[in-house]
């Protein structure tokens, strides 16, 4: 029995973390100093921000909305770090937490309550914060002390401070996900009418997604800032495609309500770790663009065409 | 007819309305500001967004979205000054190759979205990433330029009637893009499509083929403003079509279409196109930086959107 349960539990992992197995394989083939103590923790320096990103976006596909300011917000959050760090010290991360909330609170706002598209919504927003991000921070600089960039790049317990960090936030979101507001954030997504007639908050559910989209992204830009010791209004740009690849190679479903956090955790490392594997083939650069592009409309096409198998199923 | 005709468009009318008002408003407080030569420069500048925006009203009309559009500029712009200066292209070659490109890009996209049924955001999302990629490459990271004075001279001064190239273009354009909507049957299925797909299926619509179409007019459309643009500033850069990416959209809701489909106007979009431009000048003259323009641009979609929404919820009650 004991034997069987765990197979099922084999069974049921998404399929991303085949891919994340070979990838990470041929990634320690190609660069074997991965496996040193400081290659890992390099190795999870450059990924962590990505990470974020990707859950920053899983939060909004599961209500069924998509977040296209999550790179701008990320941009934005490190300028707002980066001005404010040296007047306020670590009260600054606070400023930018609280930032996040409201950012999420009037993009939420909108979507749920004026019934506008979030596509559109959030396209529009994320004008306005890239926008702002470059009236504060017109080229990359302000302060950020030495200590928040040794605090998440170091690794004071052998393992990362940036995967602990990752770590601790999984495990809060699977009490999230266990907690009422988690299940109200499924149901909202898989139908909303249904989950409306059970007497979900449907709205205010969908407005918290938003919420917890805009916080997840701050924390792609705190790492962001204490990797690059600055603000900068354009770095975030990259983050919005790649959030969506990532989550939707990891299982997460556009039409909402389906998949797991970790599976899009590992969705996010494989479009990182592909880009790493293609830079120690010696690709030129220039096709990563065309790689990510190309690896998004893949993951897409793979999650609709499991979506249909699901339906023909029932 | 009349009244009926005013009700339906009150929104086009109101936006052409604002324009005039705000042009007035400008030329009386602004010294140099209305003068006809820079009339003319601000319907030229107008023209580019106005070009690519005919191929997006298309896309939203039908309730889809294209945001490769400013990739696809960029290409267009980079194959240009390559294929002239290093392939050294003939003119008319050049263009050609361009309007190809565009095509294909937008059969790429229309296949993506009507066959393989990706939703149409990713997809072109996709493509984008796709077509910098190949900017990239065609250029080697250093676009060029080029230095043929007919194709500058043809773009930017008079041609006939004291209007130059691109303004011209813009109007040709304009004609076919209205002629299209409003007396061809093409024009009639991509507004059912957009009411809703399903019902244009039963009604007998080609809803893919509608879909493909119009990816491809704004393959087109875009193709064209690239080459606008390179016959204006004689030279190709990485950067030059991201800002139509989401301008374009901003013109097409400020017209007043529905971001949802199935509503618009080309006549509005234009409404829209020319009150983002003025808009941009004013703030260019009063030296706003281009973040805090962004910002301002980006509120006012927000605005539009929220109007739309509000509209479409007292619909729905009434």
């Amino acid at each position: 029995m004991k034997v069987n349960n765990a197979f099922r539990r084999i069974v049921d992992l998404p399929p991303i973390f085949i891919p994340l197995i070979i990838f990470f394989v041929l990634n320690v083939i190609l660069n074997n100093s991965i496996l040193s103590v400081n290659g890992i923790n390099n190795f999870f320096v450059q990924i962590t921000p990505t990470i974020f990103a990707v859950m920053a976006q899983t939060v909004v596909l599961l209500v069924r909305e998509i977040d296209m300011s999550v790179g701008s917000v990320i941009s934005l959050s490190t300028v707002v770090m980066a001005t404010t760090m040296g007047q306020f010290g670590y009260l600054s991360i606070l400023i930018v937490l609280g930032m996040a909330v409201v950012i999420g609170l009037i993009n939420g706002f909108i979507v749920s309550y004026f019934k506008a598209p979030g596509i559109v919504v959030t396209l529009a927003s994320s004008m306005i914060f890239a926008g702002v991000a470059l009236v504060i921070l017109p080229n990359p600089g302000g302060e950020i002390y030495t200590s928040f960039n040794r605090l998440l790049m170091k690794n004071y317990l052998v393992l990362p401070n940036s995967m602990i960090f990752i770590f601790i936030t999984l495990f809060v979101w699977k009490y999230i996900k266990k907690s009422r507001a988690g299940q109200a954030l499924y149901a909202t997504g898989a139908n909303y009418y249904s989950a409306y007639a059970t007497g979900i908050q449907v709205k205010k559910t969908k407005m918290l997604a938003f919420v917890g989209s805009a916080v997840l992204s701050s924390f792609a830009a705190f790492m962001l800032c204490a990797k690059t010791m600055t603000g900068d209004a354009l770095i975030g740009n990259s983050y919005t495609l790649t959030s969506i690849s990532g989550a939707v190679l990891g299982g997460i479903s556009f039409f909402g309500g389906v998949g797991s956090m970790t599976g899009a955790v590992a969705g996010g490392v494989v479009v990182v770790m592909l880009v790493n594997i293609l830079f120690f083939l010696n690709v030129s650069s220039f096709f990563q663009y065309i790689v990510q592009g190309v690896i998004l409309i893949l993951a897409v096409l793979f999650s609709i065409i499991k979506s249909n198998l699901r339906m023909e199923q029932k | 007819m009349g009244i009926s005709f005013l009700k339906r468009n009150l929104k086009v009318f109101i936006s052409y309305g604002l324009f005039i008002i705000a042009l007035i408003g400008v030329c009386i407080f602004v010294e140099g500001f209305g003068k006809f030569d820079h009339l003319l420069y601000i319907l030229m500048i107008a023209a580019f967004l106005g070009i690519v925006s005919a191929g997006q009203t298309m896309v939203i009309m039908i309730g889809a979205i294209d945001l490769s559009v400013g990739s696809v500029i960029t290409l267009s712009g980079v194959l240009m000054t390559q294929s002239i200066s290093k392939w050294s292209f003939s003119l008319p070659i050049a263009i050609l190759l361009v309007l190809v490109t565009g095509i294909a890009i937008g059969m790429f996209n229309g296949f993506g979205v009507s066959i393989l049924k990706i939703p149409p955001l990713v997809m072109t999302l996709a493509s984008t990433g796709i077509v910098q990629g190949l900017s990239l490459i065609a250029t080697n990271g250093t676009p060029g330029a080029i230095n043929i004075e007919y194709f500058t001279n043809w773009a930017t001064q008079p041609v006939i009637l004291g209007l130059n190239g691109i303004i011209l273009t813009w109007i040709v354009v304009t004609v076919i893009i209205s002629f299209i909507l409003m007396k061809t049957s093409f024009g009639r299925s991509v507004y059912c499509t957009g009411l809703g797909e399903k019902a244009a299926i039963l009604a007998g619509f080609k809803t893919r083929q509608v879909t493909s179409i119009v990816y491809i007019i704004s393959g087109i459309t875009s193709g064209i403003t690239g080459v606008l643009l390179v016959g204006f500033t004689g030279q190709s850069y990485l950067t030059m079509g991201n800002q139509y990416q989401l301008l374009s959209i901003a013109a097409v809701v400020v017209g007043g279409a529905s971001i949802l489909g199935g509503s618009g106007s080309y006549f509005g979009t234009v409404a829209g196109v020319l009150v983002l431009t003025l808009i941009t000048s004013v703030l260019t003259l009063f030296r706003i930086p281009a973040g805090g323009q962004m910002a301002i641009q980006g509120a006012i979609i927000l605005l539009m959107v929220i109007l739309n929404s509000i509209e479409r919820i007292k619909d729905n009650r009434g």
